[in-house]
């Protein structure tokens, strides 16, 4: 019994993904089971506000580079790895008419 | 089961002694790894690509260096390769269909130095597809097996990693763990196998599944061959903006040190419901040896461990739904035939190439980013990180490691979860709060369940690596469970 809110057609689509039919029962089944799981976060007590923990979730040290382009032209060797390439170019079909 | 005492080469220090003493060449080495792979491993499938010639080349290079006096301690060391980490020249499949024609333009950095400390690679080991999963049955490639017992899973994600340690197929692999994926598979196959803390190994090169997590690290039968391997894959890197700037010990430099007066934190929440008696005994058993070592046991407690499962599995899914957002078929990849328009490219190559599980795990991290849901779920998941992060920290207080059991059961057999992934993911229960703390975590084997391999799991402080590899060491000096081989790997 499904009991979370959600379109699995538009959820599917935000991803970029597609179910045959015939699929969408025991996926349907799968995602509850995970909604479910996650969803034993509602249950945990949280001591402060949402917004100051959160900001306060583990982050690396971050540290930064000089401003350089230090990185070769490896344009040719990117375009080999295509599925179609020409001219210089990644071929996909026609976007504008 | 057998006993390892006569296989000289079969783990890195052996090697490396014999390697020094001239007894034996990198090319006969790698050879003789190469023979067993071939020997063995169709009853495992824990290689996806092996790498014969440019093994031998590699070897070749190993052995002219050592006769120019040139050799480091792991010139002429084979190795698998975690089939995420890039390989320049040779296929980078990640497990996936999506990346079964991918031959990386570039080394990762981990990549770069294995090869300048002049270890020889003898392939590209399997895993779960994109890393996602405990049993490394989402392969493309096909199921990987357990060596000590083939009808049962070997772990995962780096189930080929830990099951061809573990069967001789090479001394050493290189693995990554986001959940538990070093760890849970160390324990399944009766190696031991170290998570460093987040940062500590550069991630550049390293194919991301959820970038706040992912970590890479090495796999072994001991503990001194894991700070061998560790101290060559860590490091900072300035191509990678988490990578730590602090600089690597030599780990193998305090593996001696005596435990007294160490403390060790065992949680009472490791003993909760779910946890199998016999495992629960092998890890009190291995509490008494530590406490024979002299260190003192501490109880302490981390009351959000139930809480990491539903926690890790909001946060990695959000992360892997962006981070494989990149796989669009237009650049590098699988691409679908004939698409209709650009949306149907994108689509259908998606559905055509990544599997079952890695759907999921897209659309639940779609779901719990998407609008109205993103502050109840992932919100709230960070939040709850942080809870988890501020447990770690006030046991570390009272103590200097945590100890208690990797995972809740034995290897279990395969296709066990396949309906239910939900019960799939309760095997990390113990193994994912130290990723989303982002501290350094070990297992190491530490007895026998049915005949089949216990880990035990040591927790330590940021960047304690060299505590964790020191207490494992000391040990694999009172126990013999290290020394344990399948005996599939008497087979050739």
């Amino acid at each position: 019994m499904a009991t979370h809110q959600y379109d699995l057609d538009a959820l599917a689509r935000l991803a970029r993904l597609s179910f045959d039919k015939s699929e969408h029962a025991a996926l349907a089944q799968k995602l509850e089971g995970i909604l479910d799981l996650v969803d034993e976060l509602r249950a945990v007590s949280l001591p402060e506000p949402l917004g100051a923990l959160a900001s306060l979730a583990p982050t690396p040290h971050g540290h930064t580079r000089p401003d350089a382009v230090t990185e070769r032209d490896c344009r040719d060797e990117y375009l080999a790895l295509a599925p179609a390439a020409d001219a210089g170019h990644f071929l996909v079909p026609r976007v504008v008419e | 089961m057998s006993n390892s005492k006569d296989c000289a080469v079969d783990t890195l220090t052996g090697a490396q002694a014999r390697l020094e003493k001239k007894e034996i060449s990198a090319v006969e080495l790698a050879r003789h790894f190469i023979e067993r792979i071939k020997a063995i491993d169709p009853a495992l499938n824990s290689v996806i690509t092996l790498c014969e010639e440019a093994a031998i080349a590699q070897a070749e290079q190993a052995d002219a260096r050592r006769a120019h006096g040139e050799a480091g301690p792991l010139t002429g060391i084979p190795f698998l390769h975690k089939d995420l980490f890039c390989t320049r020249g040779i296929r980078t499949s990640c497990g996936s269909r999506m990346l079964d024609n991918f031959v990386a333009p570039y080394d990762a950095t981990v990549t770069e130095k294995l090869a300048a400390a002049g270890m020889v690679m003898l392939g590209k080991a399997n895993m779960d597809e994109f890393a996602m999963g405990s049993s490394n049955e989402t392969s493309f490639y096909g199921v990987c097996r357990n060596p000590w017992d083939t009808s049962r899973v070997p772990g995962g994600s780096s189930g080929g990693s830990a099951a061809a340690v573990a069967a001789g197929l090479a001394p050493v692999a290189t693995a990554t763990d986001t959940g538990g994926s070093i760890r849970l598979p160390a324990a399944f196959c009766g190696i031991s196998g170290i998570k460093p803390t987040y940062g500590r190994v550069s991630r550049y090169g390293m194919i991301a599944f959820a970038s706040s997590l992912d970590q890479g690290g090495p796999m072994a039968h001991t503990a001194e061959d894991c700070a061998h391997l560790l101290g060559a894959m860590a490091g900072f890197d300035v191509r990678d903006a988490t990578s730590l700037e602090d600089p690597v010990p030599d780990y193998t430099a305090t593996l001696d040190a005596p435990l007294t007066g160490l403390k060790f934190g065992v949680p009472k929440d490791f003993f909760a419901e779910g946890l199998d008696p016999k495992v629960a005994q092998a890890i009190e058993t291995a509490s008494g040896q530590l406490e024979s070592l002299g260190a003192r046991r501490v109880e302490v407690t981390l009351p959000h461990l139930r809480a990491s499962i539903p926690t890790y599995y909001v946060i990695a899914p959000a992360e892997a739904s962006s981070n494989l957002a990149r796989y669009d078929g237009v650049r590098f990849g699988y691409r679908c035939s004939d698409p209709q328009d650009i949306t149907d490219l994108i689509t259908r190559s998606r559905s055509e190439a990544f599997g079952e599980e890695v759907k999921r795990r897209i659309l639940t991290g779609t779901f719990v980013l998407s609008a109205g849901y993103y502050d109840a779920y992932y919100g709230r998941a960070l939040a709850v990180r942080k809870l988890i992060a501020q447990d770690f920290d006030a046991a570390f207080e009272a103590v200097d490691i945590i100890v208690g059991p990797t995972a809740p059961g034995p290897p279990f057999a395969l296709d066990t979860f396949a309906k239910d992934p939900v019960k799939m993911y309760l095997t990390d229960i113990f193994t994912a709060s130290a990723n989303l703390a982002g501290l350094p975590a070990m297992s190491i084997p530490a007895g026998l369940a049915e005949g089949l391999p216990v880990g035990l799991q040591l927790i330590g402080r940021r960047l304690d690596e060299a505590r964790l590899l020191n207490v494992a060491h000391q040990f694999q000096q009172v126990s013999d469970w290290h020394l344990m081989r399948p005996e599939i790997s008497n087979a050739h």
